[in-house]
C-alpha cells in the first residue's frame, strides 16, 4: 500500500531521481577536477545519497504525514502495532531508494564515461546488503521520534546533509576533523560505506568483515533503541491520550 | 503608522506560521544545523577533490547560498502552504492588495536570508579558519543584499506555480539544489560544460 502511494507522490521521484541526480552531477563535476582514483565516490556517491535520503527520512516523514492528515491516532489505535506499520513504510522507501543508483550510475557512465573498474564482487555485494540493513536500522530508530516530538522533522531534516559527510558517502571520513571522525564511528552506515568503497577499489585495506561486523553490531543497538522508543510512544500515548508529547 | 504596523505584524505572522518555524528548535535547526551541515559537506567534498587551499571558495559559496533557504524554501512555503492548508481561495478572495501581501511574505525572508549568510560566514571562519581580513566588506554586503533579493524573487516566481501545481515543494527542493550546481557556488561557472 505504501509503495502504491509512493508511485503517485511527486516527492518520491524527487527522492530517487531528481535529488540524487543533481548531487551526482555536482559530485562528478567537483571530483572530476581531482585524480581519477576518486571516481568511485563520484559514481556511487549520488546514488548513496539518494538511497540514504529516502531511508533516513521517509519512515519518520510518513508518521509526520499521518499526523498532518489526522490519521496518526487511527493507525496507533488499530490492532497492528505502529512498529509493524512503520517497517512496511520503510521497506517501501528502501525499495524506491535503490532506484537512485540507476540515474546516477547512468549519468556517470554516459556523460563522464566513468565506471567502477576494480570491484571486488562478493565483498561489494555483502557490504551493500549490510549498508541497506544499517539504513533500515537508522530509519526505524528515528521514526518513533517523529511520533514523540513535532519538531523532530525540522531537526532531522536540518542534519540530513551533515549525515552525508559523517557517513562518508562522497569522500572518506578521514577527511573530517578528528572529533567528527569520532562521531562518525558510532554511525553504522559509515562502516558499511567504508566497506563498500574498499570493495570498489579505494585504498582502505580489506577488513571488510570487521567493518561489516561493526555496522551490523551498531545497527542491532539502533534496533534495540528503536524497540524501546516504540514502547515508550505506545505507553505515553495511552497515558496522556495524545501523540504529540511536546 | 497604523498601516506600517499592520504590514510588519502581518509579515511576522506569515513568517512564523507559513514556514513551519513556530518553534525555536525548528528555527535553530534551519538556521544553525542545516548551514553547518551544508558548509561542512561541500567544503570537505571540494577540498577532497581539489585540495585544502580551495576551502575558501567552497565555504564562502555555500555560506552565500544559504540565503536560498529563506529565499527559495521560505518564500515558496509562504505561498505553497496556503494551498496545502486550503486557505489559498480565502486569501485570493480577500480584499487585501495581492502585491503587498506577497511582497510582505518575501520581506522578512530577505532580512533573515542575510542573517543566514552572516551565520554561515561565522561557521566557515571557525570551521575552516578562513581569512576574511582582506575582504572588501562594503562590496560583500552589497552582494549579500543582491543575492538575498534575487533568491526571494526566485521564490516568489516558483511559489506562484502553486496556483497550478499540487506539490510545489518538489520544485522548491529542485531549485535549491540546482542553484548549487549552476550558480558558481561549488563549481566556477566558467568551468561548467558549455550547455550549462
Amino acid at each position: 500500500m505504501s509503495s502504491k502511494v509512493r508511485v503517485i507522490t511527486p516527492f518520491t521521484y524527487l527522492g530517487w531521481l531528481v535529488y540524487p541526480l543533481i548531487i551526482a552531477i555536482l559530485g562528478l563535476l567537483i571530483l572530476s577536477q581531482g585524480s581519477a582514483s576518486k571516481s568511485a565516490y563520484a559514481i556511487l556517491g549520488g546514488g548513496l545519497i539518494g538511497f540514504w535520503g529516502l531511508a533516513y527520512q521517509e519512515g519518520g516523514n510518513e508518521i509526520q504525514n499521518e499526523r498532518w492528515s489526522g490519521t496518526l491516532e487511527q493507525i496507533m489505535a488499530c490492532p497492528t502495532p505502529l512498529a509493524v506499520i512503520v517497517v512496511g513504510k520503510i521497506a517501501s522507501s528502501l525499495t524506491f531508494g535503490l532506484l537512485s543508483f540507476i540515474p546516477t550510475v547512468l549519468a556517470a557512465y554516459l556523460v563522464w564515461h566513468m565506471s567502477l573498474r576494480n570491484v571486488d564482487p562478493i565483498p561489494f555485494l555483502v557490504s551493500f546488503v549490510v549498508l541497506t540493513f544499517s539504513f533500515f536500522a537508522v530509519a526505524i530508530s528515528l521514526a518513533p521520534l517523529y511520533a514523540m516530538w513535532r519538531w523532530s522533522n525540522a531537526l532531522i531534516n536540518g542534519f540530513e546533509i551533515g549525515m552525508f559527510a559523517l557517513c562518508g558517502f562522497m569522500f572518506p571520513v578521514a577527511q573530517l576533523p578528528h572529533w567528527l571522525q569520532a562521531v562518525s564511528s558510532v554511525l553504522a552506515p559509515a562502516w558499511a560505506t567504508r566497506s563498500l568503497y574498499a570493495a570498489s577499489g579505494q585504498p582502505y585495506g580489506h577488513d571488510y568483515w570487521l567493518w561489516c561486523g561493526l555496522a551490523i553490531a551498531i545497527s542491532c543497538v539502533y534496533l534495540l533503541i528503536s524497540w524501546a522508543l516504540f514502547r515508550l510512544v505506545d505507553k505515553r500515548a495511552r497515558i496522556t491520550g495524545q501523540l504529540a508529547f511536546v | 503608522m497604523r498601516p506600517v504596523a499592520i504590514f510588519i505584524r502581518s509579515c511576522w505572522f506569515q513568517y512564523i506560521a507559513m514556514f513551519n518555524w513556530a518553534t525555536p528548535i525548528g528555527y535553530l535547526s534551519y538556521k544553525f544545523l542545516f548551514p553547518v551541515s551544508q558548509i561542512l559537506f561541500f567544503t570537505e567534498l571540494g577540498t577532497f577533490a581539489t585540495g585544502r587551499s580551495n576551502a575558501l571558495y567552497f565555504a564562502l559559496g555555500n555560506a552565500l547560498q544559504l540565503t536560498a533557504i529563506n529565499g527559495v524554501f521560505g518564500v515558496i512555503s509562504t505561498v505553497g502552504n496556503e494551498r496545502q492548508y486550503g486557505t489559498l481561495p480565502i486569501l485570493l478572495a480577500s480584499p487585501a492588495n495581492r502585491l503587498v501581501t506577497f511582497l510582505g511574505r518575501a520581506f522578512i525572508h530577505v532580512l533573515d536570508g542575510m542573517v543566514a549568510v552572516a551565520l554561515g560566514l561565522v561557521v566557515a571562519i571557525v570551521m575552516f579558519r578562513i581569512d576574511v581580513t582582506h575582504a572588501n566588506l562594503a562590496l560583500f554586503a552589497i552582494c549579500v543584499v543582491t543575492i538575498s533579493l534575487s533568491t526571494a524573487g526566485l521564490g516568489l516566481m516558483f511559489g506562484s506555480l502553486s496556483l497550478i501545481l499540487r506539490d510545489v515543494f518538489v520544485i522548491a527542493n529542485t531549485v535549491y539544489y540546482l542553484l548549487l550546481v549552476f550558480c558558481g557556488i561549488n563549481i566556477a561557472v566558467s568551468s561548467l560544460p558549455a550547455w550549462a
